[in-house]
């Protein structure tokens, strides 16, 4: 417990939430911790941006609490958090670099280090030559670094990003991704949110869902992908017809087929795969063997809408 | 160095570096230099006023027309010019003011005031009797005394300073430049307001700082701009008007500029409030108008009343402007340069415009404070006050 109470985390515990009549957050509760990349995902709506300003105190919780290192925030701490909102935006007419020392300094850095982190960032993004330019003058990939940029400038302790994929193309989704990998191998806790499930998939350690202003499922990811389901199988013979090979392997089941000798194989506990390997080589060539795990969307899907659609094929073995 | 002077000290860099600012700084000390060049020549012209005088019966006007100079305010120059025709020459190209031909007609390019003509009368008027007189006898020593008796010796009942025209001068120039000073800063700090609201730069900063601090920094920076720019302007003003020796500057010119310049920075920190309330309310430039507009018709009434103050000083709609907050900033330095103020009243009203400005301090910044980042359409006053806290 000593250790883990030295450890950058934080929690948020209970958030509550209302604009009036509307329930924006319901008891969100939410740990970051580091050197992990969370991502942060949900329906429009469910509370994702309100959690996120909650965290960076641009907006107070009706009740709750957040604690960063296992005490509860103060100005001061926030002072030290990297955050870049859904709404992007700098100062247009400002120059870049100006903007990011500016920005630095606001975040209490000195001025020496305001302006040795700006140009090592700047540096870093390739903006090093459109420096001195206003920022509206900058491509639109470019002022996408610039904000960047602002979020990480006085090298923050926690950084909170909504939606920061959004709007960019393939390379810079490399270029966020990359700088996000670098932050959390630096130690720094990250949380994300993002509607593209493949690249949280991808890049996030742990996942957080949110639905109606509360978690619904999280953790890490791969351990979310594996719970509470059976194991299962996609076994491919190419003589097969049909999953009559696996008959009398112990906790083994065919649950699909689609009679081109393509099965899926449910497992119990009791079950061993490499039986089941076995087995099917004994029947015939084996051309594809592979554990069947649900996608994000389809994990997000199952946990988010409040009435099942009709089930896919690979969802109805859950 | 602290959040809030880390804000004013941007708003005053990046304001300071826009060249619209530069623009309107120069026209504004070039208007004042303008002013103080033409006042300079078409000053210049009323001291002398130049006479032609026509044929040997004109030579009796000469000496009792320069006479009468100092009563006129004028130097009186004289000129022997052979013929009427040369007269109506020297007339018509402005040569002359006027010319006298023949001591019957007198010439002129056209008579608005009159002063000359009646001066020129007026000594025709006194030949005549001295004529009349010699004639009759009378000795010369009797009739030097007759014609030119000891003057009366005359008591104004309302004496004006000899400076009055200076001091009113001064008054009028004071008025519109507090005016042009506090509604371009007061609306520069509307404006800033919603541009970081519109940019969405907004809540970048307020993840790292309160909006109190960047909203007292950001009055702060441009409250220093401004005072800096009409610093500026009041400083070429009263050079300007040394070099070219305009106006006789009264010996209060010193701390009439300080006083000025102190009632600037109490009137732009009220308005300062009332235009951040402003501009707390919309999120978008196109709407900051609608929002603004009656603040800017508070403003300019202000300044009317306070402008035709200077020809009504003592009137009550002045004195009571002079002590109602938005209008004591422009109607207080205008009655304490036109007429005579007694110094409580100076500091009643300072004090008044002052408090009310410390409470506004504290409403604005709780509004601007709930409405920071609320994007959208305008707020009503009272929902925004209701969102506060």
């Amino acid at each position: 417990m000593r250790t883990a109470s030295l450890r950058r985390v934080l929690r948020c515990r209970d958030l509550h939430l209302r604009y009036g009549s509307v329930v924006a957050l319901d008891g969100l509760s939410l740990d970051v911790e580091p050197g992990r990349m969370t991502g942060f995902v949900g329906p429009n709506g469910a509370g994702k941006t309100s959690t996120m300003r909650i965290v960076l105190g641009v907006l107070g919780a009706d009740a709750g609490e957040v604690t960063w290192n296992d005490a509860p925030l103060d100005p001061a701490a926030r002072r030290r958090f990297g955050y870049m909102p859904e709404e992007r935006g700098l100062y247009p007419k400002m120059r870049v670099r100006d903007q990011l020392v500016y920005l630095a300094r606001l975040h209490g850095l000195s001025a020496a280090a305001a302006q040795s982190g700006s140009d090592e960032l700047l540096e870093r993004l390739g903006l090093t030559d459109r420096a001195r330019d206003e920022l509206e003058t900058l491509s639109l990939g470019n002022q996408q670094r610039a904000q960047l940029a602002a979020a990480l400038v006085h090298r923050p302790e926690l950084l909170v990003l909504d939606e920061p994929f959004s709007g960019l193309d393939p390379i810079g989704v490399d270029v966020l991704s990359g700088v996000l990998r670098a932050e959390v191998a630096r130690g720094v806790p990250v949380l994300f949110s993002s509607h593209q499930l493949e690249l949280v998939e991808r890049l996030c350690d742990a996942v957080a869902i949110v639905k109606d202003g509360r978690i619904v499922a999280a953790g890490d990811v791969e351990e979310l992908r594996r719970r509470g389901r059976e194991r299962t199988l996609r076994v491919t013979v190419e003589t097969g017809d049909g999953g009559g090979w696996l008959d009398g392997v112990i906790g083994a089941r065919t649950v699909d087929g689609d009679g081109n000798g393509s099965v899926l194989v449910a497992l119990d506990e009791h079950a061993d795969a490499q039986a089941v390997l076995d087995r099917a080589r004994a029947a015939g060539p084996v051309t594809h063997f592979s554990e069947v795990l649900p996608t994000l969307s389809e994990l997000f899907r199952e946990v988010v809408q409040p009435e099942p659609a009709e089930p896919t094929a690979e969802e109805a073995i859950a | 160095m602290s959040a809030r002077w880390l804000v004013a000290r941007r708003e005053l860099i990046e304001r300071a570096r826009s060249r619209a600012l530069r623009v309107a700084t120069l026209l504004q000390l070039g208007l004042i230099v303008a002013v103080l060049v033409i006042s300079a020549l078409t000053g210049g012209d009323d001291d002398t006023k130049t006479v032609g005088l026509v044929g040997s019966a004109s030579q009796a006007y000469a000496q009792p027309l320069r006479a009468s100079g100092p009563a006129l305010g004028v130097t009186v120059h004289l000129r022997t010019l052979p013929s009427r025709a040369a007269a109506t020459r020297g007339v018509d190209d402005g040569d002359l003011d006027a010319a006298v031909v023949d001591g019957r007609e007198v010439l002129v390019e056209h008579d608005r005031t009159g002063t000359l003509t009646a001066a020129i009368q007026s000594v025709r008027r006194q030949l005549a009797l001295r004529g009349a007189l010699e004639r009759a006898g009378v000795p010369p020593q009797q009739l030097a005394q007759a014609l030119s008796p000891s003057a009366l010796s005359v008591r104004a009942l309302d004496p004006q300073p000899a400076d009055q025209d200076s001091r009113n001068g001064l008054a009028i120039v004071a008025v519109i430049l507090l005016y042009i000073a506090i509604i371009t800063y007061g609306m520069a700090v509307a404006g800033g307001i919603v541009e970081e609201k519109a940019s969405r730069v907004i809540e970048v900063v307020l993840s790292a700082i309160r909006p109190r601090e960047l909203l007292f920094g950001k009055i702060a920076g441009l409250g220093a701009l401004a005072l800096c720019q009409f610093a500026l302007t009041i400083g070429v003003g009263v050079a300007g008007a040394l070099v070219l020796g305009v106006a006789d500057l009264p010996s209060v010119t010193g701390g009439a500029a300080a006083l000025v310049v102190a009632w600037f920075l109490a009137g732009f920190m009220l308005y300062a409030c009332l235009y951040s309330i402003a501009g707390a309310l919309v999120s978008r430039s196109e709407d900051l108008q609608s929002v603004a507009g009656p603040l800017n018709l508070v403003a300019v009434a202000c300044y009317l009343v306070a402008f035709f103050g200077v020809t009504s000083p003592d009137s009550t709609l002045t004195v009571v402007a002079s002590f109602v907050p938005l209008s004591a900033p422009m109607a207080m330095p205008v009655r304490w340069l036109v007429g005579d103020v007694p110094a409580w009243e100076l500091v009643v009203s300072f004090a008044l415009t002052l408090l009310s400005a410390a409470a506004l301090v504290r409403l604005s910044a709780a509004i601007y404070a709930g409405t920071a980042l609320r994007l959208g359409p305008r707020l009503s006053l009272r929902r925004a006050l209701a969102v506060r806290g």
